[in-house]
């Protein structure tokens, strides 16, 4: 007899099976049961037997087949019986021995390869046999007289086998002893798939039981068949409260049309999932999300239904919050860049009311000479209608004349209050040169008063451009201004302004302002455009930032070049309407 | 020879200006000459008429008071009636000072240039009648010889003949010859009128 020590270990570490000296037949002696002197059926011992099971069956359904183990053995009167299992995590590979009893009792829990011995042949052929000596063969084995296996079924399948093992002479087994092991086994078979049935099923109540998400099951009627802890938790209502009633008390008034539609998609076996509302006991609403399985009976059809319902108000609240906070952070954004576009447009203007104010003179002249005019023309009319000869053609002309000098006044003050007048800005279509003009009719003074000879060089067919006719003249204003203050010093040569426009690129329209001055140095040109900088005693510097700020804003470019004691030349371009920049 | 009908120049850079003015002093039976820039009134030739200009202070390229300053360097004497707009002060002291004849702020009244350009027509007037004379005084003392003007000189600083002749040293009979030449030549109807004529002009080559 081996030692208890070799039955400890594990079978797939002992021996080759290439090595055996004799054939698989030669330890089969199944056949030999058939001429064994048999005896009378016992079944007086085979019903104790069973009763023994059912009893440790309804006792301790988790031990049945140590207890089958246990039973084969008594009635058996043999050395060791057991039960070999496919094991289900690898696809059947091995065998696994739950229960044995007797003298290989130690090798329970341990296990064998699937094609590693006896039972591996008894599942190959579907059907109970008799090895004798099977050491001589599986020589990794502890040596038998006899071991007879049937194999053992679940479902149907064969998945593993239940064995007796005789060690000596004394015992021999006959065909009553197959009879009765079959007998056995198929009964064990039957138990052991009762009790894996209640095992799945206790699992399946537990895991329902304990799921923090509420399940419940309807019949095809949407009566409530079933409500876990988690239901009870999420709705506020025991099961005993609901069980029995329709599923319909949780829907809320206006949703009580989801119910047959959902009855009706169970009918034709479809799963679903989606978000509702349901009301708890308490009357409060609560968001869901619902995910419905048809159940379906062995033949196929469906008899109910599962519904899966969690919780979904800390989601709900976090996209609500996600969302609120997206909308307060967009209008937060809308806002700035509104109060941004704002400070933009109030910051435009105190920079032209700034522009008016170093005007002024300039301006009141601009003013007066018209009403000048006016007088003087109204002085001749006068006189021409007070001669005694009453020259009218003389005093038509010059009342003619003083409608024009009084429109020319009016135009002037128009443009002043426009500059200064706070005003959104506007996308109009533009002729850039009239913009031009118009600014210039501002600076024309003020050049003749530093004796600065103002040259116009504009393109005839520029095509036209989108912007806000003050915010340009602001900018020609600007740059103008800026071109006579820097020929205020130069006596050695003509002071021209010069303002050119021009296509560029096809796309693009350019006006260039062009002084003969003092040009500026290096470190002048790269802070020109620096809010507050400034070369000028009464400057404010926010002109040329907001000028380029301006032209930016019209999808243009603002730009300076200038040569040291020879003059600058300030461009823009701006896209024609063509272009679309809004 | 009787004198040219008075003739008033405008320059003032504004067209509706020039146009109400050139109407408004035509309307009083003046004749007018309007100019857009000083550079234009500086080519016209000088009138034999009396005449005054209406200067604007503020005119592209040469300004009015620059205008005036090339005037007054000039042979071209015109009475000059500016015009400016307003708070121009420190400009109209200036012109003032240069010998501008009026200064009126825009918008100008129509009488007031009116009465200024009469009045600045009858100063041109009287002044070229002065010019005229004194001309013709200048033109009197000029045609005098050396000697003639020495002797002239000792006869205006109240010497006798005798004392002339002494100082000259010179027969008093040639002194003599030479009063009676300086008094034909001048006109004069006495000493004392000589004596008056010659510090006259000692004012005018002052």
């Amino acid at each position: 007899m081996s030692t208890a020590n070799n039955r400890s270990g594990n079978w797939q570490a002992a021996g080759e099976v290439g090595t055996a000296p004799v054939s698989r037949e030669s330890i089969l002696c199944t056949d030999e049961l058939n001429v064994r002197p048999s005896r009378a059926p016992d079944y007086k011992t085979e019903n104790r037997a069973l009763v023994a099971l059912a009893k440790a069956l309804a006792d301790s359904p988790q031990t049945i087949l140590q207890i089958l183990a246990d039973t084969i053995l008594e009635v058996f009167q043999c050395d060791s019986a057991g039960l070999s299992l496919l094991t289900t995590n690898d696809g059947g590979k091995h065998f696994y021995w739950p229960a044995i009893a007797g003298q290989w009792k130690p090798y329970i829990g341990s296990g064998t390869p699937r094609d590693f011995g006896p039972c591996g042949d008894v599942l190959d052929s579907n059907c109970a046999l008799m090895f004798r000596h099977f050491e001589k063969f599986y020589t990794y084995l502890p040596p038998v007289e006899e071991c007879l296996l049937v194999p053992f079924y679940v479902d149907g399948k064969a998945v593993g086998t239940i064995w007796a093992i005789s060690e000596g002479h004394r015992r021999k087994f006959d065909a009553e002893d197959m009879r009765q092991l079959v007998s056995l086994g198929r009964f064990a078979s039957t138990a052991y798939q009762a009790v894996t049935l209640l095992k799945a099923k206790a699992q399946l109540a537990a895991i329902v039981e304990s799921s923090d998400a509420a399940i419940i099951s309807t019949d095809l009627n949407g009566i409530i068949l079933s409500w876990n802890s988690g239901a009870e938790r999420l709705f506020g209502y025991a099961a005993d409260e609901v069980v029995g009633q329709s599923v319909t008390m949780l829907i809320p008034l206006d949703r009580v049309d989801e119910e047959p539609s959902i009855l009706e998609r169970i009918r034709r076996g479809e799963h679903a999932r989606y978000e509702t509302v349901r009301h708890r006991k308490d009357g409060t609403l609560l968001d869901i999300s619902l995910t419905l399985s048809p159940i379906i009976d062995a033949s196929g059809k469906a008899v109910g239904a599962s519904k899966i319902a969690r919780d979904i108000a800390e989601r709900k609240r976090a996209e609500e919050a996600l969302r609120l906070s997206h909308i307060s952070l967009e209008h937060l954004v809308e806002q700035r860049t509104s109060s941004l576009l704002a400070t933009q447009v109030e910051l435009a203007r105190v920079a032209r009311v700034a522009i008016i104010g170093e005007l002024t003179a300039s301006i009141a002249h601009e003013i007066n000479q018209p009403l000048a005019g006016i007088v003087a023309n109204a002085d001749a009319c006068l006189a021409w209608l007070s001669t005694p000869q009453q020259n009218l053609d003389e005093a038509k002309k010059a009342a003619g004349s003083m409608i024009l000098a009084a429109t020319r006044a009016s135009e002037v003050i128009a443009r002043i209050r426009s500059l200064i007048t706070k005003a959104a800005p506007e996308r109009l279509k533009l002729n850039i040169n009239e913009v031009i003009e118009e600014a210039l009719v501002l600076a024309r003074t003020e050049a003749m008063n530093n004796n600065v000879s103002v040259v116009t060089e504009l393109a005839s067919d520029l095509p036209i451009v989108l912007g806000d006719r003050i915010q340009l003249q602001q900018v020609i204003l600007n740059l103008a201004l800026n071109g006579i203050a820097a020929m205020s010093s130069i006596h050695d040569r003509p002071r021209r302004l010069l303002i050119r426009s021009q296509t560029q690129d096809a796309d693009r329209v350019l006006v260039a302002v062009q002084d003969s001055g003092i040009g500026m140095r290096p470190d002048v040109m790269a802070r020109l455009f620096e809010p507050f900088f400034t070369t000028k005693s009464q400057g404010i510097g926010m002109g040329l930032p907001i000028s380029r700020s301006i032209i930016e804003g019209h999808g243009g470019r603002l730009w300076a070049e200038s040569t040291l004691s020879q003059g600058s030349t300030f461009q823009f371009t701006l896209p024609t309407q063509a272009c679309g920049v809004a | 020879m009787k004198e040219a009908d008075p003739i008033v120049f405008v320059v003032d850079d504004d067209p509706l200006i020039r146009d109400g003015l050139r109407s408004l002093i035509k309307s009083v039976g003046l004749r007018v000459e309007t100019f857009g820039s000083s550079r234009e009134f500086m080519q016209r030739r000088p009138s034999d008429a009396p005449s005054c200009l209406v200067l604007d202070v503020r005119l592209p390229g040469l300004s009015g008071l620059d205008l005036q300053r090339e005037l007054n360097e000039s042979e071209f004497q015109i009475p000059i009636i500016f015009m400016t707009g307003h708070g121009d002060i420190p400009m109209s002291v200036r012109a003032m000072k240069n010998g501008a004849q009026e200064f009126l702020t825009k918008p100008v009244r129509g009488q007031d240039l009116l009465d200024a350009v009469q009045q600045a027509i009858a100063r041109d007037r009287a002044a070229r009648r002065e010019r005229a004379k004194m001309a013709d005084l200048r033109m009197r003392f000029d045609s005098l010889t050396p000697r003639e003007r020495e002797v002239l000189d000792l006869i205006v600083a109240g010497l006798l003949n005798k004392q002339i002749a002494g100082e000259l040293n010179i027969e008093e009979v040639t002194i003599k010859s030479h009063r009676a030449h300086i008094m034909r030549k001048t006109h004069a109807e006495s000493l004392a009128h000589l004596v008056r004529m010659n510090e006259e002009l000692k004012i005018l080559r002052r």
